[in-house]
């Protein structure tokens, strides 16, 4: 299977990247959800670890916002600061807490606990995800100890038997197949939307949770007119 | 109130107008046209600019590519799902003089009909929006001659004061992007947000 196959294609209607350290994708997770079940239908839900550093710069703050190391330009703090507001005035309105993160963290770890729940189900999936965004994101989870994320794999009812073997091999092996051919595929950040190839129709690729009105669309057989990009109203029920 | 900061060679701008406008009609609230420039940060859309290289390049640099060629198709789905014709631009546009006219046709609380004639045309590649002639007669159409025939000594002097004005605003509130809304002091980027944006104009939002 080529890069390009392996990043577009998928048994499901919907391909879905997520990183657990990005709060857009945390905000995502409600409304795809409501979708997916709307639609009675199950994604493939795949780990994209954002490479943050290198494209937005490095960072560490003392958890008050204090800046305590910073390699970053007055512009990508300026829009790094505007993510934050956004991501949390949606957050606020749907009860989610979501503290900003102290560093930049290695979620690749977090993204390979995906990859072993989903061979448990999707029930077992979606346990997983709610687990790991809800406490990473009140600071109570350290997706880069092993054992943390084997505990949440475990509470999401995923057996943990081999789970520390994936971790360092099959697991590890998967992720980083995964990750290679995205950027050469344009998929470069979290959320993303797939919808794989269908007969003569290309694989479509969305990236953002504004998306997804354009997602149903395409996915409910384009009825009218095709919607633009919105994100859910403030105070959404997800 | 509700401001929005556009940069007209946004394509992001383009089309979040008619939304936009749309908007405005069903609220009845009371809305600023401002006019900034955010240079080349806004106009990804270029001609032959697709970040493809064959040089190595860095996972930052192979990021932003991805990032750029992304951005350019989704514009265009967007614009051909939605029926405007957009033509890519064809190199940067000096934007002083097309702000200067957009602000001038605020004096007659014309910014949203200037902007309605002029987008089009922009982005079908038929307006050298650098040109003072073309800027001249589009505001002949929508001001009427005997207002719009003071554009020209209009942007050699209180033009110029006037636009540094908004460029000082949009600099002090954080413009970044385009379109840009400012509602009581809360600032947001792109049209995903007009639904909530709506909601907070008419008291039906969460806070």
């Amino acid at each position: 299977m080529s890069g390009e196959q392996l990043a577009l294609s998928s048994d499901a209607p919907l391909i879905v990247y997520i990183d657990y350290k990005s709060p857009y994708a945390y905000l995502a997770i409600g409304p795809t959800y409501h979708l997916l079940d709307e639609l009675a239908i199950e994604a493939d839900w795949r780990p994209l670890t954002l490479d943050i550093v290198s494209y937005a710069g490095s960072a560490k703050t003392d958890g008050k916002g204090q800046v305590l190391k910073s390699e970053r330009s007055p512009k990508q703090w300026q829009s790094v600061k505007y993510a934050y507001r956004d991501c949390k005035r949606y957050a606020r309105a749907r009860g989610l807490e979501l503290l900003g993160t102290t560093k930049i963290w290695d979620s690749s770890l977090a993204g390979i606990g995906l990859l072993w729940c989903k061979q448990y189900g999707q029930q077992v999936t979606r346990r997983y995800t709610e687990l790991t965004y809800q406490r990473f994101w009140i600071r109570e989870l350290d997706i880069e100890d092993a054992s943390v994320v084997s505990a949440v794999v475990n509470e999401a009812g995923a057996p943990v038997e081999g789970f520390a073997d994936f971790l360092m091999g099959d697991g590890r092996a998967q992720h980083d197949a995964l990750q290679e051919p995205l950027l050469d595929c344009d998929i470069y950040g979290v959320p993303t939307f797939v919808i794989p190839a269908s007969g003569d129709a290309p694989a479509e690729v969305f990236f953002g949770r504004e998306h997804l009105p354009m997602v149903r669309w395409l996915l409910t057989g384009q009825p009218g007119p095709a919607p633009d990009v919105a994100y859910e109203r403030l105070g959404a029920d997800y | 109130m509700l401001s929005i900061f556009l940069d007209v060679t946004s394509i992001n701008g383009y089309l979040a107008f008619s939304s936009t406008c749309e908007l405005i009609d069903r609220t009845g609230v009371q809305a600023r046209w401002l006019p900034v420039s955010l240079g080349r940060s806004g106009s990804f859309w270029l001609v032959g600019e697709d970040g493809m290289s064959d040089e190595p390049q860095s996972r930052g640099a192979q990021h932003k590519a991805a990032r750029k060629r992304h951005l350019k198709m989704d514009a265009l789905r967007y614009a051909h799902r939605r029926g405007l014709d957009v033509v890519p631009l064809d190199r940067s546009w000096q934007t002083e003089l097309v702000n200067s006219a957009i602000v001038f046709a605020s004096r007659s609380d014309a910014a949203r009909a200037f902007l309605a004639a002029l987008l089009p045309r922009f982005w079908r590649a038929e307006l050298d929006i650098e040109s003072e002639t073309a800027l001249t007669e589009l505001l002949v159409n929508v001001l009427g001659h005997e207002l719009a025939q003071g554009f020209p000594d209009y942007v050699r002097s209180d033009g110029v004061r006037e636009l540094a004005a908004v460029t000082a605003e949009a600099d002090e509130v954080g413009i970044i992007d385009s379109p840009a809304y400012l509602v009581d002091g809360e600032l947001f980027f792109g049209r995903q947000h007009l639904l909530t944006l709506e909601a907070l104009l008419t008291g039906d939002a969460v806070r």
